[in-house]
């Protein structure tokens, strides 16, 4: 018997797999992910001499991949994609390390045992802040919603249950993940969205960011 | 700033062999908003011109991956998700067998699975991870009805409708449009069978150790139910309404016919044999046949499909009990005796797994006797040791 944790029934070719990520599937997401590890990790832990800031850098990179993932069918190479949004993640740790005078001290920037639970709070309150996002989307998006990432349900599948067109659906997913992309950027969790077109760079800057320890990189240095 | 010095810079820094004014020189360039391209691109080619390679700790990348998809869905319910998880490996699994296909079949199948398995709604109740031990309902609620204990006549009441029990039958009646969706399970046990009249007057008979998951009443544009095992379907026509089965990731759609399918988890093939009417059966999106009366097709695991006649007459024989092979993988057959007469056979040789064979009794017959036929058959030897029949 074919064994699901491999990836063996993949396909090979990368844009298939954007696409198939881009269409909220989680297996795809993971063959993604085991794909591009071993291409960006010897990079990232030479470039931080840390095994958890590469962590780090790889799972934020990861998560923008994730939320982003409804513009993924638009890449044209997006494999180079990938490599930028990643060392965008490393340009920003790179940053934060030096203002914070961390960078050459890669001791300090491992997390202290009292700390430890830190990683799993950031993505704790990543996924509380995205449920408050959902929460305040309209009635039937929000159903849509739900219905796709909770029960795991297809885009035809939840057309036949709402009785809806799929493109409804779709246009409902791509919308609710805009919407929650722009509410993390209210609380200062800041969207490489200029590297779609069509998207205004200025949502790089926030009003009032908010900073949430350990998570994606908010970045406030030009106000 | 050029290029080269910054590329220099960090290329020292990569190696650790950068010195103390290097790192300062590094600092200050990082410090002007003004270079954060060139660094970007800079770090981006050295990124790509690295060598792959892969970290030595595989564990904490896979939860991380698990972390992120986790990301933006409800909180989980901390008790209850693991398990669940655990229970859609397990039967994706089994449908994995069949996916050896393209692309969109593939994502079809995840995505169907994923509908049975992962989900947390509790209108959805799950389909068994493997047989029960015994024939039983499972409700939206949660709640479970072992069939065999309650005596006939009205088991349930659902919004709008009424489920009644009549010897190894359970009825849906519709009485009210209800405005959401509640699903059910029905599973019979190894060695049992039921049958179950839908709300809208299509009957399924379920084989032994199988599932499947229906809605309580049927709304939308499809009638779209999932099966786990083998049944017999006798679909009521309902205008430009087809009947849709899940089974792995073959779909088979129907108007109003007749037919039998067997797709059990982990098996070679599976078979959709048509007794009246058009049958379509296809594997994710792409059309792998259209069956009508006494046509038969076999899909096997490399996703082939070879389409045959068949006696109408031997379609689901299971029903009363006749047992027919044709041309079949000695352990699929192996499997069924086990299902249809809980009891556990093994076969100790590789070679004679994969015999292709053809054999056909009544249950009545009894598995010794059974057995006995098969091996005379294969050329086989037949022991017992502790209640488990071994073929070798």
């Amino acid at each position: 018997m074919t064994s699901i944790n491999n990836n063996a029934g993949l396909p090979a070719d990368e844009k298939q797999l954007f696409l198939q990520v881009s269409a909220g599937d989680e297996r795809a997401f993971g063959a993604l992910f085991n794909t591009f590890l071993p291409k960006i990790y010897p990079f990232i832990i030479k470039f931080t001499k840390s095994e958890p800031a590469a962590q780090e850098i790889i799972q934020e990179t990861f998560i923008r991949v994730w939320l982003s993932r409804d513009k993924l069918s638009e890449i044209d190479n997006p494999g180079g994609w990938l490599f930028k949004v990643a060392s965008n993640e490393c340009y920003s740790y790179l940053r934060k390390s030096i203002l914070n005078n961390k960078f050459f001290n890669p001791i300090t920037v491992e997390p202290d045992p009292v700390n430890s639970t830190h990683e799993s709070f950031a993505l704790k309150e990543l996924n509380r802040l995205i449920g408050e996002a959902v929460n305040k989307l309209p009635a039937q998006r929000k159903k849509i919603y739900r219905m796709s990432r909770d029960e795991g349900k297809s885009i035809p599948e939840i057309a036949a249950i709402l009785n809806i067109s799929p493109n409804t659906v779709k246009n409902a997913l791509v919308a609710a993940l805009k919407f929650i992309r722009e509410y993390l950027v209210k609380y200062g969790i800041i969207f490489m969205l200029f590297l779609f077109s069509g998207e205004n760079k200025n949502i790089f800057f926030a009003d009032s960011p908010k900073q949430i320890p350990g998570l994606l990189i908010t970045d406030s240095r030009r106000k | 700033m050029s290029t080269q010095r910054l590329t220099w810079l960090l290329e020292q820094h990569l190696a650790d062999s950068i010195t103390e004014q290097e790192r300062l020189e590094l600092s200050d360039l990082i410090k002007d908003n003004d270079n954060e391209e060139l660094f970007k691109q800079v770090l981006s080619e050295k990124m790509q011109t690295e060598t792959p390679g892969v970290p030595v700790e595989a564990a904490p990348w896979q939860k991380m991956i698990q972390d992120i998809v986790n990301i933006d869905k409800a909180p989980a319910t901390p008790a209850k998700r693991p398990a669940r998880v655990f229970g859609i490996y397990r039967w994706a699994a089994a449908a994995a067998v069949l996916l050896l296909i393209g692309s969109g079949a593939y994502f079809y199948m995840v995505r169907n699975s994923k509908t049975g398995l992962i989900a947390i709604h509790k209108a959805l109740p799950e389909l068994p991870e493997t047989p029960l031990q015994k024939n039983s309902l499972l409700l939206a609620d949660g709640s479970r009805i072992s069939l065999d204990e309650v005596s006939n006549g009205k088991i349930a009441t659902l919004e709008g409708t009424t489920i009644t029990k009549l010897d190894s039958q359970i009825i849906y009646t519709t009485t009210s449009n209800s405005t959401e969706t509640y699903y059910n399970v029905l599973s019979t046990a190894r060695s049992g069978q039921y049958e179950v009249v839908l709300p809208d007057g299509s009957h399924v008979w379920l084989n032994a150790a199988s599932a499947i998951r229906f809605p309580a009443s049927f709304t939308g544009k499809e009638r779209s139910i999932e099966l786990l095992g083998e049944a017999w379907f006798d679909v009521q026509h309902a205008d430009k309404i087809p009947f849709v089965i899940h089974s792995g990731n073959m779909v088979t759609s129907v108007m109003g016919t007749a037919f039998d399918i067997k797709a059990y988890p982990g098996e070679q093939s599976m078979t959709v044999a048509v007794q009246r009417g058009i049958v379509k059966v296809q594997s994710g999106n792409r059309l792998l046949a259209m069956l009508v009366k006494g046509r038969q097709v076999k899909v096997m695991a490399n996703a082939s499909a070879v389409q045959s006649n068949i006696d109408t007459a031997i379609i689901a024989g299971w029903k009363k009990g006749n047992l027919y092979y044709k041309d079949e993988q000695l352990a699929d057959i192996v499997a069924d005796l086990q299902r249809v007469f809980n009891a556990s056979i093994q076969i100790n040789k590789a070679s004679l797994k994969e015999e292709i064979t053809t054999v056909s009794f009544n249950k009545n017959t009894g598995l010794a006797k059974a057995l006995a036929i098969i091996c005379r058959i294969t050329d086989a030897k037949l022991t017992v040791n502790n209640g488990m029949y071994i073929i070798e």
